[in-house]
């Protein structure tokens, strides 16, 4: 992923995690006397990266919550939907009702 | 005779209204593809979620152990605090049940309810015909007008359905590109030759490089053939859990691409304008309208009397 297509978010965690990728590298390759001052760096490097993306996690949480909230509303459509086409041979039950009763009427209708 | 033509412009126009919102077999196997991505994402990212604690955990551990600090409870608290883990896990579960009702949707639980509606109308009718013109329709008229009662039933509930799935699929679609966005950049990225990463894959690296350091610092000081042993198997044990976290995380990603676009073909297999781009859907409604007619044409034909 180019960092063009990157939030401003993102391009900060992209390099900060170059920046703590190329510290380890600068640690592995350290002389022995530079080994635990390069080590420190790297690790706060990683550390930084690590609280960044816990910070971008949690930013996101809201949007998270929007996008459920509008879910379950399509979830409650989708569950009215199934039982208006339940309703349908309600409906066709109902005429065969309506069907019946006027038989029984036409069978006491005084004139018939 | 009079009445025929009346009735027939009647029943096509209603036919073709509701010929359009039907939903084809295709469209059905499009649901059933969207419902098997949606579970595949649903496990890839409770599983990644879970992991990525695990790790932070690990990760908490491993610094307590380097700095030899005193344990506190405060040195571990999850990546994630409670609502950020909800809202992920919420959204999960309203994604299978979003699924779920699609599945509910076309699954056809309609037609045999309908099949028992229209037997018991056409015995009504049948009564009450016999009643008024004091002769009794026929089996086979009462068997046409039960098809006749089952097949414009049957089309109105597919109609129904077609209109529901139409409109839901359309609205969610939005939020389902909004859901992959957001879980993508969770997830993060991996660019080889800048070394750039991001979201959970570039907390993931800096932790597994960070306790490989450890282990690297640990194995130059121990003393012993078996101590370094010991050493050399939890990198090896590392090196592989990194790679099976990284790997899902990758997957995971790249299943929630393929899942977008089957939930976005789904859509664009209702609009309106699709649902006659191919062919064969167009024919199944044609035929399907032809056949009604003429069972409301054989119909009327044998209440007359003229279907000799």
């Amino acid at each position: 992923m180019s960092t063009s297509k990157m939030t401003a978010r993102e391009v900060v965690i992209a390099k900060a995690s170059q920046a703590a990728a190329i510290a380890y590298e600068v640690y592995d390759n350290a002389p022995s006397d530079m080994r635990e001052i390069t080590l420190k760096m790297a690790r706060k490097a990683g550390k930084y990266v690590q609280v960044l993306v816990a910070k971008d996690f949690n930013a996101r949480t809201e949007e998270y919550q929007t996008v459920s909230d509008n879910l379950d509303q399509a979830i409650e459509y989708l569950k009215k939907a199934k039982k208006n086409m339940e309703k349908v041979a309600e409906v066709i039950e109902v005429l065969a009702k309506i069907a019946d009763t006027i038989m029984k009427i036409i069978e006491k209708w005084p004139f018939a | 005779m009079k009445c025929l033509p009346k009735i027939t412009r009647v029943i096509l126009l209603l036919a073709s209204l509701v010929g359009g919102g039907c939903v084809s077999e295709g469209q059905k196997n499009q649901i059933s593809k969207f419902s098997a991505a949606t579970s595949v994402v649903i496990d890839g990212s409770q599983h990644a979620l879970a992991l990525a604690q695990e790790s932070e955990l690990e990760n908490q551990i491993d610094e307590v152990v380097q700095n030899e600090k005193e344990l506190r409870p405060m040195f571990f608290t999850p990546l994630l605090d409670k609502d950020a883990i909800d809202a992920r896990l919420e959204i999960l579960d309203s994604l299978q049940l979003y699924a779920d009702g699609l599945l509910a949707l076309i699954k056809d639980d309609e037609s045999a309810e309908i099949a028992e509606a229209a037997q018991e109308l056409s015995d009504s009718a049948s009564a009450l015909v016999g009643r008024l013109s004091e002769s009794q329709l026929s089996d086979k008229e009462k068997t046409i007008l039960g098809q006749v009662v089952f097949g414009i039933g049957s089309t109105v509930v597919e109609a129904m359905r077609g209109a529901a799935l139409r409109k839901t699929v359309s609205v969610v679609d939005t939020n389902i590109q909004i859901f992959v966005d957001l879980m993508q950049k969770d997830l993060g990225t991996y660019d080889k030759p800048t070394k750039q990463r991001t979201g959970l894959r570039a907390k993931i690296f800096t932790e597994y490089q960070s306790r490989e350091a450890t282990l690297s610092t640990a194995f130059k000081a121990a003393p012993t053939a078996e101590k370094k042993d010991k050493i050399v198997r939890n990198y090896i044990s590392l090196l592989k859990q990194y790679e099976a976290v990284d790997g899902l995380i990758s997957e995971t990603h790249q299943s929630l691409g393929y899942f977008a676009s089957t939930h976005t073909s789904l859509k664009e297999s209702l609009d309106f304008w699709n649902v006659f781009g191919s062919f064969d859907a167009l024919k199944d409604q044609v035929d399907t309208m032809a056949k009604h007619v003429k069972k409301i044409r054989d119909y009327q034909k044998s209440l007359k009397g003229d279907d000799k």
